[in-house]
């Protein structure tokens, strides 16, 4: 394969990042400004396996079907339902879907284009939005340095098929069946969380026979609040644990400001008043569908263990808690440092 | 190479396997003040020590200020209430009766109290009147008490059992058969009012019966009886005169005397009949008391007789009344020899509900004495409080000084207390002068006083107090303690106010919102509730100084009809005296202090006193200050988007619940008249909803962004550009999450400091910051492990220096645990087994009310320790903790100082000596 080094290859992140306000403003108008090398290498990772191939562009760019085609020959995805996802020159991961964007990509190809496969349904842009996540990986070298820090994205890349992820029952296989493990996303929208909580007794099955505990309890949901349309919270059911952890022994003040705290990436496990869905059905129609439920939930499973280790999620019984877990650390570091004294 | 090794040998120990236990042990200490609703006392003339009981089931003992013992009652709820406490004069033993009945004898045992015995007899729960008497001289006192059915009991207090001592139905014929006794007891019911012994027989009793009727007792048999003209409330057999006294509800007092016929019987006679108020009845005489004052020539008894509010003592001819803030509870004549003479110089010792007053009955005008022991901490309500330890010893010097000073022009009887137990020991105890027997307590209270106290280890006094409402104009001048003052009020007797208490305040602008103390200079700030700071400093000489005032002012936006309310106080037209001590701060004759505009108290402050920098924070904004050039150097509006109802209800806290009770008054009246409508217009499902909480991010609270307003400031010494060398900078936190930083240059020449803004710190969860410290001790050189420990209501931060990186110390308490943090401090805390090593521990108060310490390395590892009740707000507020690691907060609304020790190390010099030897009880 021949290498074809137009401009400089940044091989370090930071100064990918360096440009990342300008190639951002050019994102739209700078559609055919560079000049396409006559074959473009391409880089492709599915799991763990690695392909590098090259198309040829004398021809202009080949069309996204054909593309497609080509990288699910490579990695024999045949059946196996996936998406499309680029490294772009400012960090972002982005996704390619179309013709258009297929295009836009090769301008990332300096001189590899760095494509990423992942099954549907497992990548954490479809949940949150493609280019969120140049923050969060933001470590090492590049986070030493303190650079004016980008302006939050008002608009929000995702594949034209999907939708943006509002919440989702999670770890199906280990949670049990009567109860129910929900994500409420609430991730760039101004939407409220919308519910309530109270206190209440219910009814355990303990070694000493059934005895009544303390519980706190879902009363009420706001017309048009996130839970609500949701559809996967009602009122009456009871909270057993808020982002992995338990709830047995807190005031309702404690949970209170527990759900509060977690409110950009709350996790409840419920065990819900009407059982009617917990058992036979699956998750509900506001996840994906088309999955089975154990492969999704392994794959929720995968993003908490390998997400950034936490040093400050402090005790995580059981491996659910690592979903807190990332859910804790991905916030920590979008603290800003203005600093005054270098302007 | 081997360094190396050795040094992540080290950090490895630190970092994974910490071992609370070898540096945390908690203890609680002491209390300090005057125990919270007190309700007897008593005081044992031979080991010459106090006993107080209180209502909540605590018996406190005092000796020498510093000597101290303390027991809670086993049990719960009213039950444990102490009724009566006896001494077994000298054996150190003392009985506790209780309201439900029961007795508990209690040994004093080296420096705890043992619960030794204990009974309880329903018979007792109707005690109505008790009385401790020796049965024969060299016996031990038997308690005898009087009950609601007119029997009187006898305890035993060797055995603790009870017998029947008196029974009213074997005499009730006999009684009866006196016509007027029978109309007398079926008016007034037969309950044992009071009843007391003769002192030097005990053989012979004196049995009050429904407070109308006195029997006269010769070993459990009625020897005489008699119709008291006027109810009777107390009763007192006086051992040198061998008279009776009696206390009458109409303000009287009189004397009688049990004379024997020839024949061998006994009966009464009135002796006199003394009128104190005047020819019309008055306040009811309750309580009554016989001293001694022996001179060489003279040696009647005075009389102190205690009214309600006031307590009157009468020698001779001779009267004086004097006054309390609050109700007097109990009268006690201590027993007292002087050393040399052995002639009895009583004390008198006056419980009320706030405070134990002694009075010096052998001093020639009666005066009060110098307040040593049970300080009451509340004398006006306590509105701010800061503690201070390892006080430089020439500030400490300078402090003590003053303390002398203030104590000298009180003009006060400068008598020792009569509790002398432990005396030698505690003196040398005293002379120790390590830095851990400087602290400082200081209360600023809502009248605008400032009281400091000292609190060694073992005790806590009283320093002196800095009135800083007399700098004001409208101060209302207030009778100094101790002087006397004839009441224009037709009443001809002379009065004396003494006591400390005083609840009462007319202007609650000058209540003190926030104290400030640098230990290294003395430099001392306070403000109060109308946005006036006041920086004060010590000086040597008396100096007259008019004070002038410097307003920082915050523009608003719009008017707050609130905030017009408020005006400000103004400083005094005509020159103000200050004497040798603490003097406004001032350069040359020119004394200034700041006034906020508009005038709302401060949240917080922080003084650089070498730089002689102040930063005050407020709902509005912050500002950066020279205070030795009056130069504002920064001033900074954040915005004015504060909740105008939020403001009022900070400033006429009083005032609403004034209305608050008005309100409950015509809610009870109007409910009153029959009602019979029922309000069916309320929707029913509105009115049974439960107690529920919504559930809802921060960004998204339906009234809008949070306000925000500065929560924080501290003066800190971090390296700011080159890593070798500190610089002063002043961090200022606010209720977003953020944390601004600016650096101050001291500039060589006479113009004032300037301040710019370096960097600013916006933490992306967004809680108000609480506390902003450093993670190694303040010293010269820079550790490159220091790091800028952030305390925010939910997380626990810390940042590398001086880039504000987020580094692994970090701790979300709020996501993990549902609690918040309401306090904050970095402490130090040393190995128990070498105390020079020693670690940095961060500990916070939870709004759960525990008390956690977590590692600095690894802030999730942590030990938590119950302190307070979840309710106790106002406990968790107050609560503050020393770098030494010692807690202290107030108990019961303020009117207790509680002292807890975290270090295991310092457990040992923290610990007060509670239990000195007493000698006198070995010999014994």
């Amino acid at each position: 394969m021949s290498a074809h080094l137009d401009g400089s290859y940044n091989s370090s992140r930071d100064s990918a990042n360096s440009q990342n306000s300008t190639s951002r403003q050019s994102h739209f108008n700078s559609f055919n400004a560079a000049p396409l090398p006559s074959l473009l290498q391409v880089k492709s990772k599915f799991d763990a396996e690695w392909r590098r191939f090259s198309i040829p562009t004398q021809t202009g760019a080949p069309n996204y079907d054909a593309f497609r085609r080509l990288v699910e020959k490579l990695h024999h995805l045949s059946g196996v339902q996936f998406t499309l996802c680029y490294n772009a020159n400012s960090g972002d991961l982005l996704p390619i879907t179309n013709d258009e964007n297929l295009r836009k990509s090769f301008d990332s190809a300096r001189p590899l284009l760095r494509l990423l496969i992942q099954r549907k349904g497992e990548s954490w842009e479809e949940k949150y939005g493609y280019g969120t996540d140049s923050e969060r990986k933001r470590k090492g070298l590049s986070s030493l340095i303190t650079t004016q820090k980008t302006p939050k994205r008002n608009y929000s890349i995702s594949n034209p098929e999907d939708f943006r992820q509002v919440s989702a029952i999670i770890d199906v296989d280990i949670v049990p069946e009567a109860h129910r493990r929900v994500r409420l996303c609430k991730h760039g929208s101004d939407r409220p969380l919308g519910f309530y909580i109270r206190d209440g007794t219910s009814v355990r099955v303990t070694e000493r026979g059934v005895v009544k505990v303390q519980g706190i309890f879902i009363s009420r949901l706001v017309d048009g609040g996130l839970a609500e349309s949701t559809g996967l919270l009602g009122v009456n059911d009871e909270v057993l644990e808020v982002n992995g952890i338990e709830v047995q022994g807190k005031t309702l003040d404690q949970v209170t400001d527990m759900m509060v705290a977690n409110a950009h990436n709350l996790i409840i496990t419920v065990k819900p008043a009407n059982q009617r869905n917990t058992l036979s059905r699956g998750p509900s129609t506001a996840t994906n569908a088309g999955q089975p439920p154990t492969s999704r939930s392994h794959a929720n499973l995968n993003l908490g263990g390998t997400a950034n280790s936490s040093y400050d999620g402090g005790y995580h019984p059981r491996a659910a808690a690592a979903a807190a877990a990332r859910g804790d650390s991905d916030s920590g570091s979008d603290d800003e440092v203005i600093d005054y004294h270098h302007k | 190479m081997f360094k190396y090794i050795r040094q992540r040998l080290e950090s490895g120990r630190s970092a994974s396997d910490i071992h609370f236990s070898s540096f945390v042990d908690w203890k609680k200490s002491n209390r300090y003040g005057f125990p919270y609703n007190t309700s007897c006392m008593a005081y044992d003339p031979v080991l010459k020590v106090l006993a107080l009981g209180t209502k909540e089931g605590d018996i406190v003992l005092s000796g020498y200020p510093g000597v101290f013992w303390e027991v809670t009652v086993s049990g719960k709820g009213a039950a444990k209430e102490v009724k009566q406490l006896y001494f077994m004069n000298g054996t150190g033993y003392f009985i506790a009766l209780f309201r439900d009945g029961g007795f508990t004898r209690y040994k004093i045992n080296g420096s705890k109290i043992r619960e030794d015995m204990s009974t309880i007899d329903a018979r007792m729960k109707s005690a109505t009147s008790c009385h401790s008497a020796r049965r024969f001289p060299d016996e031990s006192p038997i308690i005898y008490i009087g009950t609601v059915s007119g029997n009187v009991y006898s305890l035993l207090p060797s055995t603790m059992e009870v017998h029947e001592f008196f029974t009213f139905d074997n005499v009730r014929r006999e009684l009866e058969s006196d016509e007027e006794i029978k109309n007398a007891l079926a008016q007034f019911s037969s309950k044992v009012s009071s009843l007391c012994v003769k002192p030097d027989d005990p053989s012979l009793m004196l049995i009050m019966l429904g407070r109308s009727v006195a029997l006269l007792m010769s070993a459990n048999h009625m020897v005489a009886s008699i119709r008291v003209p006027v109810e009777v409330n107390d009763v007192v057999w006086d051992k040198k005169s061998d008279n009776i006294f009696m206390a009458h509800t109409d303000g009287q007092f009189t004397t009688w005397k049990a004379k024997t016929f020839y024949t061998g019987g006994h009966y009464f006679e009135k002796q006199e009949t003394h009128e104190l108020f005047g020819p019309y009845p008055c306040d009811e005489m309750t309580r009554l008391a016989v001293l001694n004052n022996e001179t060489r020539t003279n040696n009647k008894p005075h009389i102190p007789l205690v009214a309600y509010m006031g307590v009157t003592v009468r020698h001779a001819g001779k009267t004086l009344v004097y006054q309390f803030a609050s109700k007097v509870l109990d009268i006690i004549g201590a027993e007292c020899l002087e050393d040399g003479t052995k002639l009895r110089k009583d004390v008198l010792l006056v419980l009320t509900e706030y405070e134990l007053v002694a009075i010096d009955i052998a001093d020639e005008r009666w005066r009060a004495m110098t307040q040593q022991v049970f300080f009451p901490l509340n004398a006006s309500p306590i509105t701010a409080q800061l503690t201070c330890s390892s006080i430089e010893e020439h500030v400490w010097r300078s402090l003590l000084k003053m303390s002398e000073v203030y104590w000298k022009q009180k003009d006060l009887s400068d008598r020792q207390y009569p509790m002398t137990a432990g005396m030698e020991s505690k003196i040398s105890a005293e002379r120790d002068s390590r830095g851990v027997n400087r602290q400082l307590f200081i209360t600023g209270h809502f009248d605008g006083r400032v009281t400091f106290w000292a609190t060694t280890p073992y005790s806590m006094r009283q320093l002196f107090i800095l009135k800083t409402s007399d700098l004001f104009k409208d101060e209302e001048e207030k009778t100094v303690t101790g002087t006397l003052s004839s009441k224009a009020s037709g009443m001809s007797l002379p009065v004396m106010e003494v006591g400390e208490y005083d609840e009462y305040c007319d202007d609650e602008r000058l209540s003190i919102v926030l104290l400030n103390f640098d230990p290294k200079t003395g430099a001392f700030v306070c403000t109060n509730r109308c946005g006036a700071i006041l920086v004060y400093s010590y000086y040597d000489e008396d100096v007259c100084l008019k004070l002038e005032s410097k307003t920082i002012k915050w523009e608003l936006e719009g008017t707050k009809p609130n905030l017009a309310k408020v005006q400000p106080l103004y400083p005094r037209r005509e020159a103000v005296y200050f004497p040798a001590g603490y003097q406004p701060f001032r350069t040359g004759l020119d004394a200034k202090y700041v006034q906020l505009a508009p005038c709302v108290p401060i949240k917080t402050l922080s003084y650089h006193a070498d730089l002689h920098m102040l930063a005050v924070g407020s709902m509005f904004g912050y500002a950066l200050l020279d205070y030795r050039k009056y130069a504002v150097v920064e001033n900074v509006f954040l915005g004015d988007n504060v909740p105008g109802d939020a403001l009022n209800m900070t400033l006429n806290r009083f005032r609403s619940m004034k209305k608050s009770i008005r309100q409950t008054f015509r809610r009870k009246n109007r409910s009153s008249t029959p009602n019979t409508t029922v309000d069916i217009t309320s929707d029913p499902e509105e009115t049974f909803r439960p107690v529920e909480r919504k559930i809802e991010g921060r960004a998204t609270a339906s009234d809008g962004p949070p306000p925000n307003y500065v929560t924080c400031i501290k003066v800190l010494r971090i390296p700011t550009t080159n890593p070798a060398c500190l610089d002063d900078v002043v961090a200022i936190g606010t209720s977003q999450g953020s944390v601004i930083i600016y650096k101050l240059h001291e500039p060589k020449t006479a113009i004032a400091i300037t301040a710019y803004k370096w960097r600013e710190l916006r933490l992306s969860h967004g809680a108000p910051i609480v506390e902003i410290d450093l993670s190694c001790e303040a010293g010269n050189s820079p550790s490159p492990q220091q790091r800028l420990m952030v305390f925010t209501e939910e997380q626990i931060r810390g940042f590398s220096v001086p880039d504000l990186r987020s580094t692994r110390i970090k701790y979300k308490i709020t996501s993990v645990e549902g609690t918040r943090i309401k306090n904050a401090a970095v402490v130090k805390l040393p190995l128990k087994r070498d105390p020079g090593e020693h670690d940095m521990f961060a500990c916070v108060v939870t709004n759960s009310g525990t008390v956690n310490i977590h590692s600095l390395s690894s802030p999730r590892k942590r030990v938590e320790h119950e302190v307070f009740k979840p309710s106790d707000i106002a406990g968790m507020n107050s609560a503050q903790i020393t770098q030494e690691g010692e807690l202290s907060y107030l108990g019961y609304g303020g009117q207790e100082l509680h002292k807890e020790v975290i270090s295991a190390h310092s457990r040992r010099w923290l610990e007060p000596m509670k239990g000195v030897v007493l000698e006198s009880l070995n010999r014994s």
